[in-house]
């Protein structure tokens, strides 16, 4: 009897449990009338019309970078709420899985963001496998002085914003690359009669990688060694170096051979990785700057150097992020008598970089997402972004006298991006990675086959040659390069440039 | 009419059950089984279909047409897969031999505890409380070469410090080292467990006898505990080669591709470029190479305790 029993008790619950399921996924049942609601046959009384319903609320998704500018730009967003009452969902991301996050949504058409931010080597793929509309018909039918679209530096606007003719974005951050360094250190009497008596020129701002190899060199110093004229009691390192296998390697390496002229997809769609120039600009990262980098380097992304450096133990890093500045200048905080000063990579052919904005395709608010985009990308959020620190992609703003004066710890970095956004434009250096459709895959591979090389996993070449075939059996071979810029007075070889230190804001 | 006698109604009739035992037990193993149909069977399913098909999920095709044997022909033609592949296997043996040392003799100091044996069984579960992820981070920090806590110790103790995570050599041992660290108190805790569970009375007859302690551990003991020390070796291997998180958190499978194991590189292929007819064929490979392990190491198993049950 007890045996049945505990059987009916069981088969119950199941029974209960498949029961619940199967109501939890039912239609629910319709509300009951209201208690005034007259019952069947009574005359209703008349009643005032019942108020339009309420508009539906809106909640716009974006996607976006995790780190100190997006928590800004969150404070900057709640502004929007406030004025147009539209709910503004910022999902940060860190950078590292950004590309797989968003991709897995919009492969899945789950709508999951409205707003979608991409690197520029993603911007491409997404175009073409239409998970991001195009922008044109709603710029054309915005007023055009919401969007100042001509306001957007000329060089981000080639890179960040079109592709095969159409605009799929519009850039709110840009991390484009330069170079930090302690000018404390450079500008040390002792320090540089040291280096010139040692290297035949004065120290200084290096306008070569050749002479930012010897600075590198020159500035390792053992415990016990001295630094400023004073004995250091660890290790201190010439260089700070990306070189862990993580999405930043690949941009230390590709300024080397961007600026020695070299590409990482040629004309022809074919990879550039095995030429002898690029294996030599590789070479050189390896032999010459990581020797004298510390050893953390090799697991190293870019906020361990901004340790690094802020812990005293570096004396200079390049190519890195310019947007970092507002970190890296607090090294004068916690390093006495540090001063850091920023410039353009010494060639300044280096990533042109942005984060852009797009609509993802599945986006259920459009409109709504589109109004947001224009006004974050726009002129009155981007300046109010810039007051926080965040790297501004509008010209006025970059180049706004009134605004730089006083800020300098915010915004400290933005001559140097402007010189290297300048020179980008000027000499129509937009390599052709940027506009290969399989862009975003390909960056994942450099991140793996750059850092084998620096790891010294394999020797350089054998670890390019793996990165020629993957980007050929990604692009099913030669890649497709509708890069526009590429017409009859296109030339890879760089132009020369020369950095001009006294653009620099210096500490008071 | 006697009362007595008089039968109630029904009386006599065989009495009505309220339900078959079958039925029952296929309304109990129902609820299970829709889950595992749902959750394991249809996406094996389906894995198995997109591993004969052309499946990009970024290209314009998305989920193309069935290729033959393709996928199957590019996994065993890749060589980064049969790299990835080498280095599971040198990740799986290198962690499971030592936590399988480490852990047997845990287990037997712990059940000659005889005080605070609650309090050690309780620290050692708290290893593998903690998410992967997590302690992976922190561990990731302890290895740094430069602000790292590992570094600061060999440096006190005069010795060399080490590039843990950052030279090749070093990095895939550095993360063993993590493994045996979160999965040797795993391995203790069933031994212990399996320890405590044996029966006292030959132990008891065999010092009557004045066996030794070695031929007590390895006439007794080890042959009594086969069933669970091998049950622990499979799972332990089934988890270590299935090892991902760890190495996302630690290394990202650097430096390179130093310690990229396969569920990384599936990881990669799979999530990053979102070629699911290329992870399918790997990740059945890697199935049907788990699968067989677990059966021959299975099979050793049930041979021992068949023989046991036909002696007794």
């Amino acid at each position: 009897m007890k045996t049945k029993v505990s059987k009916l008790v069981a088969v119950m619950a199941v029974l209960g449990m498949v029961v619940a399921g199967l109501a939890a996924c039912a239609t629910p049942a319709p509300p009951p009338p209201p208690a005034d609601t007259p019952a069947p046959g009574e005359t209703p009384e008349p009643t005032t019309p019942p108020p339009p319903p309420p508009p539906e609320e809106v909640t716009i998704t974006w996607a976006a970078i995790a780190g100190f500018y997006t928590d800004w730009a969150e404070e900057v967003a709640k502004e929007y709420e406030e004025e147009t009452g539209v709910n503004v969902d910022i999902i940060e991301i860190d950078f590292s899985q950004m590309y797989e996050k968003q991709v897995i949504e919009m492969v899945g058409d789950t709508g999951a963001y409205d707003i979608v931010s991409y690197d520029v080597g993603w911007k491409a793929e997404w175009a073409n496998s239409g998970y991001i509309l195009p922008l044109d018909d709603y710029i054309a039918a915005s007023d055009p002085e919401e969007i100042q679209f001509d306001d957007i530096h000329p060089a981000l606007i080639e890179t960040a914003t079109s592709w095969n003719g159409q605009v799929w974005g519009l850039p709110y951050y840009t991390f484009t690359m330069g170079y930090f360094y302690r000018c404390d250190l450079f500008e040390d009497p002792g320090e540089m009669a040291a280096f010139e008596a040692e290297y035949g020129y004065p120290l200084g701002y290096p306008q070569t990688y050749e002479q930012m190899a010897d600075i590198a060199e020159f500035f390792r110093r053992q415990p016990g060694d001295t630094l400023k004229g004073e004995a250091v009691t660890d290790d201190f390192y010439g260089i700070g170096l990306m070189a862990g296998r993580f999405p930043h390697v690949q941009d230390e390496f590709m300024s080397i051979a961007w600026t020695q002229g070299n590409q990482l997809i040629l004309d022809d769609g074919t990879p550039g990785t095995t030429e002898p120039g690029f294996l030599e600009g590789a070479n050189f990262y390896v032999d010459e700057l990581l020797p004298y980098a510390p050893p953390g380097a090799l697991t190293s992304a870019y906020d361990e150097v901004v340790g690094q450096m802020r812990q005293g133990m570096i004396a200079q890093t390049a190519a890195f992020y310019l947007d970092q500045w507002p970190n890296m200048v607090k090294t004068e905080d916690e390093v006495p008598g540090a001063e850091i000063c920023a410039g353009t990579a010494p060639g300044a052919h280096t990533w042109v970089g942005a984060l852009g904005m797009a609509l993802n395709a599945d986006s259920k608010h459009p409109d709504e997402a589109w109004d947001f985009l224009k006004w974050m990308a726009g002129p009155e959020a981007q300046r109010k972004f810039a007051e926080g620190g965040g790297s501004t992609c509008r010209i006025s703003i970059l180049t706004d006298e009134e605004f730089l004066e006083g800020r300098r710890l915010a915004v400290g970095h933005f001559p140097p991006l402007m010189e290297v956004l300048d020179h980008a434009s000027e000499c129509g250096f937009y390599p052709n990675y940027y506009y290969v459709p399989q862009g975003g895959k390909i960056y994942d591979e450099e991140t793996t086959w750059f850092s084998s090389a620096a790891s010294g996993e394999y020797p350089v070449e054998e670890a390019m040659q793996k990165l020629a075939d993957a980007i050929t059996q990604h692009c099913g071979g030669p890649c497709e390069v509708p890069n526009d810029n590429l017409g009859a007075d296109y030339s890879p070889v760089p132009c020369p440039y020369t950095y001009d230190p006294s653009i620099q804001m210096r500490k008071q | 009419m006697d009362e007595a006698t008089e039968k109630a109604p029904g009386a006599g009739r065989k009495p009505k059950r309220a339900m078959s035992d079958n039925l029952y037990a296929v309304l109990l193993v129902t609820p299970a089984t829709i889950i595992i149909i749902l959750f394991a069977l249809f996406p094996l399913g389906y894995a198995i279909n997109l591993s004969f098909r052309y499946a990009d999920l970024t290209s314009a095709v998305g989920i193309g047409p069935y290729v033959g044997l393709d996928n199957y022909r590019f996994a065993l033609n890749d060589t980064i897969f049969w790299e990835s592949a080498r280095r599971t296997l040198i990740f799986a043996v290198g962690a499971v031999s030592v936590e399988m040392v480490f852990g047997i003799a845990i287990a037997f100091v712990l059940n000659q505890l005889r005080w605070f044996q609650g309090i050690v069984r309780s620290l050692l579960i708290l290893p593998l409380a903690a998410a992967p992820a997590a302690v992976g981070l922190v561990w990731r920090y302890m290895y740094h070469p430069d602000f790292g806590v590992y570094n600061a110790i060999m440096s006190m103790l005069g010795l060399p410090e080490r590039n843990w995570l950052g030279a090749v050599n070093l990095a895939m041992p550095s993360v063993i080292m993590f493994d045996i660290w979160q999965w040797t108190p795993f391995v203790a805790l069933i031994v212990l467990a399996g320890l405590q569970s044996l029966p006292k009375e030959p132990f008891e007859a065999a010092e009557l006898d004045g066996a030794s302690t070695w031929q007590v551990l390895r006439r007794l003991t080890f042959p009594m505990l086969t069933p669970v020390l091998t049950l622990v070796f499979v799972l332990r291997s089934i988890d270590a080669i299935r090892l991902y998180d760890a190495i996302l958190s630690l290394s990202h499978g650097g430096p390179g591709t130093a310690t990229e194991t396969l569920t990384y590189y599936l990881y990669r292929i799979g999530l990053k470029y979102f070629k699911l007819d290329h992870a399918s064929a790997i990740s059945l490979l890697f199935l049907y190479a788990t699968v067989v392990f677990t059966a021959v190491a299975l099979r050793s198993m049930m041979r021992v305790q068949a023989e046991r049950a036909r002696r007794a």
